[in-house]
């Protein structure tokens, strides 16, 4: 036996001493101009409307590659995209858009309004995940270059929502594909974009994009970017020796870690704000009882003991203040205050034991049922030793996002804690808000909140729809569907030279991310 | 009652290693319906798993019926399960909607990497476990033996998954010789040499975190049977003969251990993916641990069931050949 | 009947050692249910990550929790966790065992397949895959392991039931008309507790490893607070100076109990090998 031990001991040896000694060779000095971003998430699905992966980088990746009709500039304002110019209709109905005649497919083809009727008629039958064609009757080409859009009803947040957010596919790839989710050729990631996706590498989660030549839009700042999977402290490191340019996400436990490093680091709301919701039929009915709970709980200690610094104090208007339509002076302020809120409780017919402290309903002791995803863990567990305090039960049960969804009010849980967008056109509101879907509000109260919603949606005047939001905005913070807590951040961190940004409002339908395509384009 | 053939097997032996087949297949057909069926018992809705995000909005109950559908996501449990079942048979393990790939090239990308670890880690606890296991039971009791069992002991104390921190911890992060993780330096080098010298300073501590759980177990196989030896006639004879050193190790020790190092390999294959997992997850290494580790926390079912027919088939198949080579082995000796 | 006179003072000082184990264990489960109460309350606060002082001994987490409260409260619950697993994959084992012997033709059989096949399945991924359907409790991680890991007990007991029952005066017993029940509290069992002693302890230590394990892939039930899952939210601070107080203290605890436990049977399995070598 030993001797056919020795040579794989002697292996083995070898190996150690060359393991222990640092690499000479580096990362090849860029001839090329490239870009590195590091994610620690694992796969992104591929560059495609229909095989990028759930979530915000998924949809990011796709937009790399397929331009959508409408775009942002720099201040995150509607600008020219495929479409170089559109015009609403003075009854709503109708969008009249003009195509540039510059833009092109990656493989040559001219971008015609046919590609954009298709893309409609295709999406209809394949449903994009995050945009809804529900409200377009009709659609059709009046030249290559034109196109008329027709509307069920009228919407205000149309081209804000549907053509910013949904991507146009060319008609000659995506004809006759019956099911786009199993259409993974190369052939199904011939986008209009600025990159096309070169190679991907699964097992390392790296995706490397390169710069189209002659791109309609402008010129691209790189003509590489990688995005390469790495746990963020790896990235700091890799960073600090020049290999990544952008960590796009930054838990906040290494902000100082990265700082040392000598990397900005960029802070900025998610526009996902972490809320409080009730069963509205159940105990929380009451509007008091709402407002006693936004009194008792102290949400700048929440946010420094379960966010440390990685969260702001959300506006308990519903719009938060990365909002254009973010009306800061209508809305009520609650402030930690546990005799108003007992006063509150006491009206709502609720009564402290004068012993122990603990509030009881006719005589029987209060436990508020409180649910929440493993995500938010940490902070239910914050507010239950809040209101424990207070003198209010509180029992958690942290489940799994699909069992959350099946949790019924009244039935399973009296408070809801979890994480909803606010990002993106108003007219989202309706649903969120008084929608019946598990993660919406589900708030019905009088009906004054639903009729200034839906009053909103149909203003087509920008000024008196700024009014009726802030209406909207005082009248929710004094209902209160939902106590918005806070606001958690997303954090990224950079070197000098690449110049990442947050859009304020998100990125086309509200994506919090830095690192759009956007930032790859020359000015 | 030595064969004359060199591999012989008897006819109750051959029956043996049947039964042990069919067992195999009965456990692999076990695992496979159960988690074709669990993940259709949880609460919730797979097409909504599937969908999670903030930014999706409310799907028509038209548009959610056609999705399911093109999903695979559609009819009842039984046909589903019925569905499954019959696309493993054909050799299709499924497409992961989360990584927009195809199940088996996920596991192809990462299987290699995990085979790696495994062969770096083998001859290290093979060779410590070994070596160690025969100084402390060619003298039992004595004070060596003394040492190295309860150095060993007190190693079998700290979980593995500890073991693998305590080095990342120590070799990584507090004195930083070797990287904290991965499988590769992100930008690897063009030349092979250097490459490969990349890839094996990578895999170093991940290797030694995943030796290290298994060394203690070949340990105390190996000293348990060399102190069996050490009583028996032929190597008191030969020690009295002035054998000794290496020659006694290997010809009076080794030999007559294969049967069992062969035995005990057959349930290290359970083992030593086990182990991979949490090390992976320590190292980030890109395995096929953490890939499923990662399926189980995004709840992506097809990339589960997939990498868990092909670890189940793996883990099944390999120790049945052991099992064989353990018999084939026991009856020669 | 006529049986032989009932020996149980005589087993009482023969057995002390068990006897005082059971104490033990009573004990034990005592201060688990008790703790709740005599413990202080793991409270989050805004004094996060503190390194230990004068009024955080440990520390505290990243919530503000003070680490020696939560390992102090974790230390019941992982303790019970394993002890309970033990004992159920035990009770099954035993069940098992008792079942081959007592029917030796189809009991025997039966029993020996499903441990063979108990034996070859990959604990592990039937472990992911029913922590990614749903992240167990302690009830459903006691059943979960115990089903898992009673095929481990299952040849020796019967090995050594079988031995027991063979017999001189078990057989003499049983032909004088002692009933089974009456045999198996007054002369199986006494003469089997050293090794069910010996399983149970192995099932201890082999239940702490995988509980602990679990636990630090974030896969049981959130709100359930063990060493394990102590070490894992340790682990996004190994590059901060919180690993020293984070990591350590459970990281310890956990090795320190699993020395304890193994210390404990290799004396348990010297002693049965001395009493062995005194009366064969």
């Amino acid at each position: 036996m030993g001797h056919r031990l020795r040579p794989i001991l002697r292996a083995f040896g070898l190996c150690l001493v060359m393991a222990t000694q640092t690499p000479l060779a580096m990362a090849n000095p860029a001839e090329t101009k490239r870009l590195v971003i590091s994610n620690s998430n694992t796969d992104w699905g591929l560059a495609t409307p229909y095989l990028q992966a759930r979530g915000g980088l998924g949809y990011m990746l796709t937009h790399f590659v397929f331009d959508n009709l409408v775009g942002q500039d720099k201040s995150g304002a509607l600008a020219p995209e495929l479409a170089s110019s559109w015009q609403v209709s003075e009854d709503g109905l109708h969008v009249e858009l003009t195509l540039d005649p510059q833009a092109r497919w990656h493989d040559g083809t001219d971008i015609t309004s046919a590609d954009v009727a298709f893309t409609f008629e295709y999406m209809a039958q394949h449903p994009h995940p995050f945009v809804s064609l529900a409200n377009v009757s009709a659609i059709e080409a009046l030249s290559p270059d034109d196109l008329r859009i027709t509307l069920n009803a009228p919407d205000a947040g149309f081209v804000s929502s549907v053509l910013v957010g949904l991507p146009i596919l060319p008609q000659h790839i995506y004809r006759g594909q019956d099911n786009p989710r199993s259409f993974s050729d190369p052939r199904a990631m011939i986008g209009s974009g600025p990159y096309r996706l070169s190679n991907h590498e699964r097992a390392k989660g790296r995706y490397v994009f390169s710069a189209v030549e002659n791109y309609y839009g402008g010129t691209q700042k790189y003509d590489e970017v990688l995005i390469a999977k790495l746990q963020p402290e790896a990235a700091i490191e890799a960073a600090a020796k020049g290999q990544v340019n952008v960590i796009s996400d930054l838990p906040t436990r290494l902000v100082d870690y990265a700082k040392q490093h000598d990397l900005q680091v960029d802070m900025s709301p998610a526009g996902h704000p972490i809320k409080l919701r009730f069963d509205h039929a159940g105990l929380f009915s009451s509007v008091q009882r709402r407002q006693a709970l936004a009194f008792i709980l102290d949400r700048q200690a929440l946010i420094d003991i379960a966010y440390r610094g990685g969260a702001t104090l959300a506006s308990l208007g519903y719009l938060q203040d990365n909002s254009a339509w973010f009306n800061a002076e209508t809305v009520l302020q609650y402030n930690h205050d546990p005799d108003k809120a007992a006063a509150l409780l006491m009206r709502s017919g609720w009564s402290r034991d004068e012993a122990s402290g603990r509030w009881a309903e006719n005589g029987s002791p209060v436990t508020l049922r409180l649910i929440t995803s493993g995500r938010e863990q940490a902070l239910a567990q914050v507010i239950k030793d809040q209101l424990d305090a207070f003198g209010l039960d509180v029992s958690i049960r942290v489940l799994e996002r699909g069992a959350l969804r099946k949790m019924k009010p009244g039935e399973d849980y009296d408070l809801i804690l979890a994480g909803g967008s606010t990002l993106g056109d108003p007219v989202t509101i309706l649903e969120r808000v008084f929608g019946t879907r598990w993660n919406n509000e589900q708030y019905r109260g009088d009906g004054t909140l639903r009729q200034l919603a839906e009053a909103q949606a149909r203003a087509l005047d920008p000024d008196r729809r700024a009014a009726l939001l802030a209406k909207f905005q005082h009248l929710y913070s004094r209902e209160l569907p939902a106590i918005m807590l806070l606001n958690v951040s997303r954090t990224i961190a950079h070197d000098a030279d690449s110049k990442p940004w947050f859009f304020d409002d998100g990125l086309t339908l509200g994506i919090p991310v830095a690192t759009h395509k956007y930032m790859l384009l020359e000015e | 009652m030595r064969p004359k053939a060199g591999i012989g097997i008897s006819r109750g032996k051959a029956a043996a290693l049947l039964r042990g087949l069919l067992q195999r297949l009965a456990v692999f057909v076990f695992l496979l319906v159960l988690m074709s069926v669990l993940p259709r018992l949880l609460p919730g809705d797979a097409l909504d798993v599937l969908m999670d995000s903030d930014v999706q909005r409310d799907l028509q109950e038209s548009e959610r019926s056609a999705l399911r559908d093109q999903l695979g996501l559609g009819g009842t449990l039984i046909e589903q399960v019925g569905r499954d079942l019959m696309r493993l048979l054909r050799g299709d393990f499924g497409y992961s909607h989360l990584h927009g790939a195809p199940v088996s090239r996920l596991l192809a990308d990462a299987l290699p990497w995990t085979a790696l670890l495994i062969a770096l880690a083998t001859p290290i606890f093979l060779g410590v476990g070994v070596i160690f296991g025969i100084e402390a039971g060619r003298r039992p009791g004595a004070r060596l033996d003394r040492i190295i069992t309860t150095a060993m002991s007190l190693l079998a104390s700290v979980p593995p998954f500890v073991t693998a921190m305590a080095l990342l911890l120590c070799f990584a992060i507090l004195w930083p010789i070797l990287p904290t993780g991965g499988a590769e330096p992100l930008f690897p080098a063009e030349a092979p040499w250097p490459h490969a010298r990349e890839i094996a300073r990578h895999a170093l501590l991940p290797a030694c975190a995943l030796a290290l759980h298994e060394v203690v177990r070949y340990f105390f196989v190996v000293r348990g049977e060399a102190a069996g030896l050490s009583r028996r006639a032929f190597v008191i004879n030969a020690r009295s003969r002035g054998i000794s050193g290496w020659r006694e190790r290997r010809d009076y020790y080794g030999r007559n251990l294969l049967p069992v190092i062969c035995a005990r390999l057959s349930q290290s294959v359970a083992t030593l993916f086990t182990a991979s997992l949490f090390v992976e997850v320590i190292f980030s290494y890109p395995g096929v641990g953490s890939l499923t580790y990662q399926a189980v926390l995004d709840r992506d079912y097809a990339l589960l069931q997939g990498a868990i027919a092909v670890l189940a088939a793996l883990v099944l198949s390999l120790n049945w050949i052991f099992d064989a080579l353990t018999d084939i082995l026991a009856h020669r000796g | 009947m006529s049986a032989p006179t009932p020996r149980i003072p005589q087993t009482i000082t023969r057995y002390r050692r068990q006897v005082l184990g059971l104490f033990a264990v009573v004990i034990l489960t005592l201060l688990i249910a008790a703790s709740d109460a005599l413990l202080p309350a793991y409270v989050t606060s805004t004094d996060t990550l503190q390194p230990p002082s004068a009024r955080h001994w440990l520390g505290t987490n990243d919530i503000g929790q003070s680490v020696l409260t939560g390992l102090l409260r974790a230390t019941p619950v992982t303790v019970g966790l394993a002890l309970l697993t033990a004992a159920l994959a035990l009770l099954i084992g035993l069940t098992m065992a008792g079942l081959a012997v007592v029917f030796p033709k189809k009991g025997r059989a039966v029993v020996l397949h499903l441990t063979d096949m108990a034996e070859i399945v990959p604990s592990i991924l039937l472990l992911l895959l029913v922590a990614a359907w749903h992240q167990p409790g302690a009830a459903e991680i006691i059943l979960l392991m115990a089903v898992l890991t009673w095929h481990d007990d299952v040849r020796i007991l019967r090995s050594v039931l079988l031995r027991e029952i063979g017999r001189e005066n078990i057989r003499l017993a049983r032909h004088m008309g002692a009933s089974w029940p009456y045999l198996l509290l007054h002369h199986i069992l006494p003469a089997i507790l050293p090794t069910l002693t010996g399983v149970y302890l192995q099932n201890v230590v082999q239940a702490v490893m995988r509980v602990a394990g679990l636990a630090f892939l974030g896969l049981t039930a959130g709100d359930l607070l063990t060493w394990g899952s102590m070490l894992q939210d340790a682990t996004g601070y190994l590059h901060t100076p919180a690993w020293q107080w984070l990591l350590l203290p459970p990281a310890l605890c956990l090795t320190g109990f699993l020395l304890v436990l193994t210390t404990l049977d290799q004396r348990q399995q010297r002693h049965a090998r001395l009493r062995q070598g005194a009366n064969p």
